[in-house]
């Protein structure tokens, strides 16, 4: 359902969108549009999207499109969603280890829209690190 | 949907995603790679071509520069600072000999290094914490008892018992038994002792367990440190007895009898000569006999101990031994006073006055001996024992006054006299007296509780006037009456009040008192007695004349009264009070033909205002109007200011009806005139009069009212008697601006307060209350009203609180007691104890006889309630007033 969130086709493209949004959170996952875990998570995206957009935005980008960012924010997963907020990046306690970003694909809406909320709440106050409203280190297993 | 602008612009020359927005990666995995770039720096890589060179450039430059400054000064510093590394060496390297050493430290030495151990604060007051403190053992009977439900099971057989108290942890529950167990065997084992004899009885030492106490540490202290101070005080001083007591007494108080009672005995055979060092080993001894064997040897080494001899006494059990003890005491002490009482405290009657009589002749200074012995004989022998006891003793007084009671006792009034007079010469002649005046009336004032009235009477006649200069006579002796009545004693004053009355005969107010003392305390005989003996000394005295008419009318002998007052008459023909007494005596009576009589011939002889007004008055109560006008406007004609002349006539036309209004205003007119506008009663007569049936109404009353405050300033009567007008004329708002003027006028009227407080609406009560207590605490008006607003709020007992105190300020004032009786009336309702206060009431009020008052006098001045008495008048007042 990747064709139902707006793509971003270039470095600059994903910098202009992480600097420009000034009052939403910007959720971005990187990966492919035809890998199986994105598609798992564009699903759920492309649901959810409309219902966050007063306080979200969410885009998708093709990792191998745009490689700038895969050394930097360590891409070298199927599917990782990050969150911004004011050009910085929004990190997440959610009981994995890794707070920098969700690295595998949250298969459901509701929780994803609590995330969204709980950095929106967290970050609009200032904080650079939220706590995630559930804990996933028993969901996720490397 | 795809509503998020995807930003498809061109990026600006040498832009390198993520940094350029400032964004810094991170490293969380390092097995897979780093997030930054290590080839080129964060400020390098921002921007790449030409301006980054320059400025590389220019930096380098600058650097350059900068390091040719001070160049040779820095050389030489460097030089000198490796030269003085070389030196010295660097720290490291000066412990390299000793870290070398090291190396050869084996492995078990390293583990055989000790641990410094933890020797902070935090660490000591956590093992304080846990230092355990040994409980009490009630506390763990107690536990043992709530978990093992108070059984126990504990045997201790004799060889355990020495472990038994030391052992806190054993079972606990047993502890109290096995302490029961240990004494029980140590009593066994003492009360068997060899020879059958106990040593200890094992009552009193299951009782000295009992009050054993377990003494501190400061306490122990103590008594060691007394146990060698007084040690100490025995060496350097064995002769000192209460050196050996107090010992004695240290090892008491710890509980070590045996001790004690060994060092008292050590002190007895020191100091031999020291009764009390005696005394305190009897009562260390303990038991009765051992107390007695000391007590005996004591006696032997002091034969003249009259307190050994008594402790003896007490030692024994029975009447009969102590009795021989004390007989062997008197027969080796024959002066000893104490000895003779206890023994003679043993004897019956008989055997007590042949020992008396002993006594008197062993120890002749004992007054009480003399005494005891003259109250056990007959009258003929206990005179003879008094004679030979004024022999012995001449200067004691108590001998002379049995004496007397002694006569009394038999009726021979004569020799009291004569035995007073005697003893009063005797003892209390001239400026060397034994006894002076003042003790002479108080052995009078014990005499008479004693019931020896006659002896008091004459001690009073014989002593009183000793040492008393002439003219202090009066003054010093009534202030000793006054000091016996104070005492309760009537019958000493009534002897000083009829001495003093022989001395001044005339004395009016002498008379008065001694009447008063009779009125309190006397009978009806004694009074009328001393009655008669005053009009006799002063005739002229109307007041006593008057009493004694009233008493024996009061008693109910009207033809005696009459006879009084026929005397009186005789006696003060121009006595106003007498005339107007014998008057109200016979119309009291009712024989009104007398009393018209009688106030004719005062009419003649004395011619007064108030003989005028008594005969108008007794005609208008016979109802005859005629004459008691005609009398009136005779006694104006006399007196033309005596302003009741106009009331009663103004009244009397009044009483007639519309018909009579016109004369009762010419009277009323008159009478102010006369009294120059200043009588306020008239005023006010005059204004109800008009307001009246018949009268010109309210608006003349209103404007007379008027006037009359006029012409008296500041009179609360009329204010009030305008308010009231006003009131009744319905016109509220005008009554309220008249009490506010009058209250400006008279700030502190009671009357005006109490009618303030009676109108004040229900809430605005207790603060008018509080204005008018303000304003004029101390008057009766204000006080009662304050009361009915604690009686309508129900709080009774501050109610009964302040109707007590208005009657206190102001006992004469009738309505105070006319609202208390109505009161308590109400609150009896069927009797009980506020009956009885009803009556305490009524009682009271009839003695205070109440004058003034509006709801008082409206019943009591009533022609119709003329005869009742104070009482009644009261109960009609309350019923009807309100």
């Amino acid at each position: 359902m990747a064709y139902l969130l707006p793509h971003l086709r270039s470095g600059w493209a994903v910098d202009q969108a992480i600097v420009n949004a000034e009052d939403r959170v910007v959720v971005i996952r990187f990966g492919h549009d035809a890998d199986p875990t994105c598609m798992i998570q564009d699903e759920i995206l492309s649901g959810i999207a409309e219902t966050v957009k007063n306080f979200a935005v969410i885009y998708v980008v093709d990792i191998k499109e745009v490689p700038e960012f895969n050394e930097m924010y360590e891409l070298y997963d199927d599917c990782t969603t990050m969150f911004f907020f004011r050009n910085k990046h929004i990190m997440i306690d959610l009981g994995t280890g890794n707070n920098n970003k969700i690295n595998w694909a949250l298969p459901d809406k509701q929780e994803f829209i609590d995330l969204i909320e709980v950095v929106f709440r967290g970050a609009s106050k200032g904080r650079g690190l939220v706590v995630s409203p559930k804990d996933y280190s028993t969901k996720y297993k490397y | 949907m795809n509503s998020a602008p995807t930003y498809d612009g061109k990026p600006p020359v040498g832009y390198i995603p993520g940094k350029g927005r400032g964004a810094t990666g991170f490293t969380t995995r390092s097995d897979v790679g780093s997030a930054v770039d290590g080839s080129k720096d964060g400020e390098e890589g921002q921007f790449d071509g030409k301006e980054d060179d320059e400025a590389d450039k220019i930096y380098a430059a600058v650097d350059e520069r900068l390091a040719g400054r001070h160049k040779k000064r820095r050389i030489e510093r460097e030089e000198k600072e490796g030269a003085q590394a070389g030196a010295e060496g660097k720290i490291s390297d000066q412990f390299k000999d000793l870290k070398q050493k090291l190396s050869a430290v084996s492995e078990e030495e390293w583990a055989a290094l000790p641990d410094v151990g933890d020797r902070s604060l935090k660490f000591k007051q956590k093992r304080q914490q846990d230092v355990f403190t040994p409980l009490v053992d009630t506390m763990l009977a107690d536990a043992a008892k709530r978990i093992g439900g108070g059984e126990t099971t504990t045997s201790i057989s004799g060889d355990q018992t020495s472990e038994v108290g030391g052992d806190l942890t054993s079972i606990v529950g047993g502890l109290a038994s096995a302490r029961n167990k240990v004494i029980s065997m140590t009593l066994s084992s003492i009360s068997d002792n060899v020879g059958g004899q106990t040593v200890v009885d094992p009552k009193g030492y299951m009782t000295q367990l009992n009050t054993q106490k377990i003494s501190s540490a400061a306490e122990i202290g103590d008594i060691k440190k007394a146990r060698l101070l007084l040690k100490s005080v025995r060496d350097t001083n064995p002769k000192h007895g209460p050196g050996w007591i107090a010992s004695a007494r240290v090892e008491e108080f710890a509980n070590e009898a045996v001790k004690a009672r060994a060092l008292i005995r050590q002190g007895c055979e020191a100091c031999p000569g020291s009764e009390d060092v005696w005394l305190e080993a009897v009562r260390l001894s303990g038991s009765s006999d051992l107390g007695k064997s000391i007590c005996a040897e004591g006696i032997e080494k002091i034969p003249n101990s009259v307190k050994l001899y008594l402790k003896a006494a007490d030692l024994e059990v029975g009447p009969k031994q102590k009795k021989v003890v004390l007989r062997k005491a008197i027969e080796a002490i024959p002066n000893s006073v104490k000895l003779w009482k206890s023994a003679i405290e043993l004897e019956n009657q008989e055997d007590a006055r042949v020992m008396l009589s002993r006594a008197v002749e062993c120890v002749p200074q004992s007054v009480e001996m003399w005494l005891a012995l003259a109250r056990l004989e007959t009258y003929a022998n206990a005179r003879k024992v008094l004679n030979s006891a004024r022999k012995a003793l001449p200067s004691e007084v108590l001998i002379w006054i049995t004496a007397s009671r002694l006569e009394e006792g038999q009726n021979n009034d004569e020799m009291v006299d004569k035995i007073i007079a005697k003893s009063v010469t005797a003892l209390g002649a001239g400026e060397a007296a034994i006894v002076k005046r003042e003790q002479w009336l108080k052995e009078a004032e014990s005499c008479e509780e004693g019931g020896g009235v006659v002896t008091a009477r004459a001690i009073v006649k014989h002593a009183i006037g000793l040492g008393v200069e002439d003219a202090d006579r009066l003054r010093t002796w009534g202030g000793d009456a006054d000091s016996s009545i104070a005492n309760g004693k009537v019958e000493v004053a009534r002897a000083i009040y009829l001495h003093m009355l022989e001395a001044f005969k005339t004395k009016k107010s002498l008379w008065l008192r001694a009447v008063e003392l009779e009125k309190k305390f006397g009978t009806k005989e004694t009074l009328e007695e001393r009655l008669k003996g005053g009009v006799g000394a002063c005739p002229k005295a109307e007041v006593l004349w008057l009493m004694y008419a009233k008493e024996k009318w009061v008693g109910g002998d009207v033809d005696g009264a009459r006879e009084v007052l026929t005397e009186a008459f005789e006696k003060n023909p121009n006595s106003e009070a007498v005339w107007l007494a014998g008057a109200k005596l016979e119309l009291e009576n009712g024989e009104t033909d007398r009393a018209r009589v009688l106030l004719e011939r005062a009419r003649e002889k004395v011619n007064g205002p108030k003989v005028w007004m008594k005969s108008a008055l007794l005609e208008r109560e016979c109802g005859k109007a005629e004459p008691a006008i005609k009398l009136l406007e005779e006694g104006v004609k006399r007196f033309p200011k005596f302003e009741k002349f106009y009331m009663m006539g103004g009244q009397i036309w009044a009483q007639k009806g519309v018909a009579g209004v016109g004369n009762a205003r010419k009277w009323f007119q008159k009478g102010l005139v006369a009294s120059e506008n200043k009588s306020v009663v008239l005023w006010i007569l005059a204004a109800r009069l008009e307001e009246g049936g018949g009268g010109a109404g309210s608006s003349k009353a209103r404007s007379l009212l008027e006037l009359g405050r006029l012409k008296n300033r500041a009179n609360e009567e009329l204010w009030l008697e305008s308010i009231r007008l006003e009131k009744r004329c319905e016109n509220e708002a005008a009554s309220g601006n008249l009490m506010a003027q009058g209250l400006q006028e008279c700030t502190n009227s009671g009357l005006l307060w109490a009618e303030v407080i009676y109108n004040a609406p229900r809430v605005e009560k207790k603060g008018k209350s509080m204005q008018a207590i303000k304003n004029c605490n101390d008057d009766p008006h204000v006080v009662i009203s304050v009361a009915d607003l604690f009686v309508s709020e129900r709080k009774y007992d501050k109610a009964r609180k302040w109707f007590l105190r208005a009657t206190i300020l102001k006992p004469e004032f009738g309505d105070t007691w006319v609202r208390w009786y109505k009161f308590e009336k109400e609150m009896a309702g069927g009797g009980g104890e506020e009956g009885d206060r009803c009556k305490e009431i009524l009682a009271k009020c009839a003695v205070v006889e109440p004058k003034y008052g509006e709801l008082w006098t409206a019943v009591s001045k009533d022609m119709k309630y003329f005869r009742k008495g104070v009482g009644e008048k009261l109960k009609i007042c309350a019923a009807g007033g309100s």
